[in-house]
C-alpha cells in the first residue's frame, strides 16, 4: 500500500506539484477575499449594532453544505476555479466576521472610554484601538479559517476547480484507490504545515514587542515598495502567461473514457497548432454541468454523445438513431450554438451481455434470442437503468422478456456478480474496460431499442469562429478509435492503474497522429 | 472679579425617570485644585463627564473660559483636556512612549493631514512639489523633536525612569502604570486635568506618594486640576477646595477647612466625623 502510494507519488511528481501550486492558489485566494472582506463584515457589525443582522445572514449560509453552494453557484460563477473561490470565500467569512465581532466586543469599555474622552474621533478608536486589541481574536481566525478552506478546496474540484481534490476526484471516479490516498494525503500535509507557520505568526502578533517588530516591518517603505514590486510583477507574467497563447478549454465529465478523450484532444491540440489547451476534467454533474459552462464560455469543447445530446442536452422525446443526425446537429445549432463535429468512432451505448456459457447453452446471439429463456434467468444492472426511459421496463416491454428475477446492483459490482454465478444476464456500457478479457458475450441490439451513443466533440460556435483550425485538427480523430480500441484504454487505466494521459498518449503514437516524446 | 475657568448653569441630567442631577451651579477657579467627594451614585462622575462631554446635560450650559462647550469641536474639546481614570486604562498594545504620547500623536497626526491639504492646494497651481515636500519633512521633524523633549519632561514630572519607555503596560507595577496614566493625561500640556478617583486600585503607600507628586504638579504647572474620590482624607489633603456631593446636589463647596470644621449640612459632618476625631486625638496627645 506505502510502496503503490510512493510509487504514484514519485512517477506523477509533475502531476501532483501542478495540483499543489493550484491547491494553494485557489485557496489562498480564497482566503485573502474572506480576510478582506470578513474583516469589514466584522467591523460593521461590530460598529452598528443595527447590522447584526448580516451575522445572522452569514450563520444560515455556513449551515449549507458545500457541495450544495458550490452547485448553488454553477448558474451564477460557472464551473471552474471562480465558482470555487467565490463558495470557499464564502464560507470563510463566518470565522472572519464571528472573530472580530467577539475580538472588538471584548475589550474593556474602560479602555474605549479613556480613548473617547482623550479626544480621538471614532475612526482612531477604531484603527489604533480596538481593531490592534482584537488582533489575536482575528489572528485566530484566520488560522483555524485557512486551515478549513486548505480541506475544503479538496472538494472544489467536483465542480472542475483544480487543486488536490483533482487527484481524489479522479481517483473515486476511475477506481484508482492509490491516486485518492494520495490526494487526501497531501492535503492534509498542506493543512499541517500552513497551519505550524500560522501558529508562529499568532504568537507574533500577540500583545508585546514581537508584534512591534513584525508591524514595524509592514511599516518600512522600502519593504512596501519590494512587496509591491513582487506582486505587481507577479500579476503581469500571469496575465502574460494567460494571454501569450490563446487557451482553449475543454471541458471533461467524471468517467475514466471522458479523462482519456480529454488528454487526447489536449495532446493533439497542442500538438497540431499554438493554442494552449487547459482540460478540466471529472466535473460532477456531468452533462448539464459542462453545457452551463459552454453556454457562458468556461468551456469551448468537450466530448459527448449523440443519444446524450438527444435526450439531455436538447430534452427530445423518443429515441434516437444515427439517421437523424443531421436534424440533431441543427437543432443544436439553432437552440444552443453549438455544433457536433464528426464522431471519434466508438460508441458507448448499452447492451445486453451474457456469460459465455450461457450463450452457448442457449445458443444465445440477439436479444430476441433470450425471449423463450428469459424466466430461467436473472438480470442485473445497476439501480438507475430500471428507472431510465431506456431502461428496464421499456427493454422487457420491446422485448417481450419475463426474466425470472432482477438485482440491483453498483456498477463496480456488476462483473463480480456475474462472474459469481448470481445473475446470468447483465447490462452494460459498450466501452466499459472490464469488458477486456472477460467471458461476456454481448447480444446483437437485433430490434434496434437501444439508442445511439456516438462520441463526438461538440464546441461552441463562437469558439469554432475564433479558432477555425481546430476543425481539420479535431476531425483527425475521426472514426480513428473503435469501440475495442476504447475498451482496451479503458481497461488500461481502470484496471492496470495507468494514468490516462500516457494512455491517451500512447494512442495518438500508435495511430501516427503526434510524435512520440 | 474671579476668573472662572469651567461654569455650570443650571444644568440638569437625569437617565430615563432617574434624576441624577436635578439643577447644578457651580464655578470653578482657573488654577484651582477641586476635589469632588460624594457617595457613589451622587452624580460626581456624571459631572466629571460633562465636562469633555462624554457626557451630554439634558438641560442648561457649561462654559470653559466664557465658551459653551457644546458650541466647541468635541474632539477639539477633548484634547485640550487631560483625561485620567481609574484603573488607568493604558493601552496595552502600545508602549509606555506611544501611550504618553498618544493625544500629541493624535494631533500631529490631524495637523500633518491638514498641513498636506493646505498645502497641496496653495501648490496645485505653482507646481512647486520639491519645496512642498522639504516643508513638510521640516515640519516632521520639528514635531518629532519637540515631542521627544515633551515625553521626557513628562517623564521626569511624574517621576518616571526613561528606560521604561519601550515596555509595554503589563511589565510595569501599579504605582508606575498610574504615573504613565497621568503623563498620558498631560501630555498635550491641556489646561484642564479631569481625574475620577485614579488611584482607587493602588496600595496605600503608593497612593501616598502619587498624592504627594500630584499636587507637586499642580504647583508646577498652574493646571486647574478636577479630581473625583471617595475618600474624603484625600479630598481634604488635595483640594484647594472641595466639593461634597449628594443625590445630584452640592452640599457644600468651600476650604478643606471649612469642610471640617464648619460643615454646612449633617451628611458633611458625618462624612468629616472620623478624619475629625483622629486629628482631635493626635492634638490631645501632644
Amino acid at each position: 500500500m506505502i510502496g503503490d502510494l510512493l510509487n504514484v507519488l514519485m512517477s506523477q511528481s509533475d502531476f501532483f506539484l501542478n495540483l499543489i501550486i493550484e491547491h494553494l492558489q485557489i485557496s489562498l485566494i480564497s482566503v485573502i477575499f474572506a480576510i478582506i472582506i470578513g474583516l469589514g463584515l466584522g467591523i460593521t457589525v461590530s460598529e452598528y449594532p443595527r447590522n447584526k443582522w448580516i451575522l445572522t445572514v452569514i450563520n444560515i449560509i455556513y449551515t449549507i453544505p458545500s457541495i450544495a453552494l458550490f452547485g448553488f453557484l454553477i448558474p451564477v460563477a460557472g464551473v471552474g476555479d471562480t465558482n470555487a473561490i467565490i463558495a470557499l470565500t464564502v464560507y470563510g467569512l463566518l470565522p472572519m466576521v464571528r472573530n472580530t465581532y467577539t475580538g472588538i466586543k471584548t475589550i474593556d469599555p474602560g479602555i474605549i472610554e479613556a480613548a473617547k474622552g482623550m479626544g480621538s474621533t471614532d475612526r482612531q478608536i477604531l484603527f489604533k484601538i480596538k481593531v490592534p486589541l482584537a488582533l489575536p481574536h482575528i489572528m485566530s481566525a484566520i488560522r483555524n479559517m485557512t486551515v478549513m478552506t486548505i480541506a475544503l478546496t479538496g472538494v472544489a474540484s467536483f465542480i472542475g476547480a483544480g487543486g488536490l481534490g483533482v487527484a481524489i476526484y479522479r481517483g473515486l471516479t476511475t477506481n484508482n484507490i492509490t491516486l485518492v490516498i494520495a490526494g487526501s494525503i497531501l492535503i492534509s500535509i498542506l493543512a499541517l504545515v500552513i497551519d505550524f507557520i500560522l501558529a508562529g505568526v499568532e504568537k507574533i502578533v500577540a500583545v508585546g514587542h514581537s508584534r512591534k517588530k513584525l508591524f514595524s516591518i509592514f511599516t518600512n517603505k522600502k519593504f512596501i515598495a519590494v512587496l509591491l514590486i513582487l506582486v505587481l510583477s507577479a500579476g503581469a507574467y500571469f496575465a502574460y502567461d494567460n494571454n501569450a497563447h490563446k487557451t482553449i478549454h475543454i471541458g471533461g465529465k467524471a468517467f475514466t473514457e471522458q479523462y482519456i478523450m480529454g488528454y487526447m484532444l489536449k495532446e493533439l491540440i497542442e500538438d497540431q497548432t499554438d493554442y494552449h489547451v487547459d482540460f478540466t476534467g471529472g466535473i460532477a454533474g456531468g452533462t448539464p454541468t459542462i453545457q452551463g459552462g459552454m453556454a457562458n464560455g468556461d468551456f469551448d469543447l468537450y466530448s459527448d454523445y449523440t443519444g446524450v445530446v438527444w435526450m439531455t442536452v436538447l430534452s427530445n422525446t423518443g429515441l434516437y438513431n444515427e439517421s437523424m443526425f443531421n436534424q440533431l446537429n441543427n437543432q443544436l445549432k439553432s437552440e444552443l450554438n453549438e455544433t457536433m463535429l464528426e464522431p471519434y468512432g466508438f460508441e458507448n451505448t448499452y447492451a445486453i451481455a451474457v456469460p459465455k456459457d450461457v450463450a452457448e447453452k442457449y445458443n444465445l446471439k440477439t436479444v430476441s434470442d433470450l425471449r423463450p429463456v428469459a424466466n430461467q434467468l436473472t438480470f442485473g444492472a445497476e439501480s438507475d437503468y430500471f428507472s431510465r426511459a431506456d431502461g428496464f421496463d421499456n427493454l422487457t416491454k420491446t422485448y417481450n422478456l419475463k426474466f425470472k428475477d432482477t438485482m440491483d446492483l453498483d456498477v463496480s459490482l456488476k462483473y463480480d456478480a456475474v462472474e459469481q454465478g448470481k445473475i446470468d444476464v447483465v447490462e452494460v456500457y459498450t466501452t466499459d474496460g472490464r469488458l477486456y478479457g472477460s467471458d461476456l458475450v454481448i447480444l446483437d441490439d437485433d430490434l434496434n431499442f437501444f439508442p445511439s451513443y456516438y462520441a463526438l466533440p461538440l464546441i461552441r460556435e463562437e469558439s469554432l469562429k475564433k479558432y477555425p483550425d481546430l476543425v481539420p485538427v479535431l476531425n483527425k480523430l475521426k472514426g480513428q478509435i473503435s469501440t475495442e480500441d476504447m475498451i482496451k484504454m479503458n481497461y488500461e487505466v481502470d484496471v492496470e492503474k495507468k494514468d490516462p494521459k500516457d494512455v491517451a498518449h500512447e494512442f495518438l503514437v500508435r495511430k501516427g497522429l503526434v510524435s512520440s516524446r | 472679579m474671579s476668573d472662572n475657568i469651567i461654569e455650570f448653569h443650571n444644568v440638569k441630567k437625569s437617565y430615563g425617570d432617574e434624576v441624577i442631577i436635578p439643577n447644578l451651579n457651580l464655578n470653578i477657579e482657573r488654577g484651582d485644585f477641586l476635589t469632588i467627594i460624594g457617595s457613589s451614585g451622587c452624580g460626581k462622575t456624571t459631572m466629571l463627564k460633562m465636562i469633555n462631554r462624554l457626557i451630554n446635560p439634558d438641560e442648561g450650559d457649561i462654559l470653559i473660559n466664557g465658551k459653551d462647550i457644546a458650541d466647541i469641536d468635541v474632539i477639539k474639546l477633548r484634547r485640550s483636556i487631560g483625561y485620567s481614570i481609574q484603573g488607568t486604562m493604558l493601552f496595552p498594545h502600545l508602549t509606555i512612549r506611544e501611550n504618553i504620547s498618544y493625544v500629541p500623536d493624535l494631533i500631529a497626526e490631524d495637523d500633518k493631514k491638514a498641513f498636506e491639504y493646505e498645502s497641496h492646494h496653495d501648490n496645485k497651481l505653482k507646481k512647486i512639489k520639491v519645496k512642498k515636500d522639504k516643508q513638510l519633512k521640516e515640519k516632521e521633524k520639528s514635531i518629532d523633536e519637540h515631542k521627544h523633549e515633551e515625553i521626557n519632561k513628562w517623564l521626569d514630572i511624574v517621576g518616571l525612569d526613561y528606560s521604561l519607555l519601550e515596555r509595554f503596560p503589563h511589565e510595569l507595577s501599579g504605582g508606575q502604570k498610574q504615573r504613565v496614566g497621568i503623563a498620558r493625561a498631560l501630555a498635550a500640556s491641556p489646561k484642564i486635568l479631569l481625574m475620577d478617583e485614579p488611584f482607587g486600585a493602588v496600595d496605600e503607600i503608593t497612593r501616598g506618594q502619587l498624592q504627594k507628586e500630584i499636587k507637586n504638579i499642580h504647583k508646577k504647572t498652574n493646571i486647574t486640576i478636577i479630581f473625583i474620590t471617595h475618600d474624603i482624607d484625600e479630598a481634604l489633603y488635595l483640594g484647594n477646595h472641595v466639593i461634597v456631593m449628594d443625590k445630584g446636589e452640592i452640599n457644600q463647596y468651600d476650604v478643606p477647612s471649612e469642610i471640617l470644621y464648619n460643615p454646612a449640612t449633617p451628611f458633611v459632618e458625618k462624612l468629616c466625623e472620623r478624619t475629625k476625631d483622629i486629628i482631635e486625638d493626635r492634638n490631645n496627645k501632644t
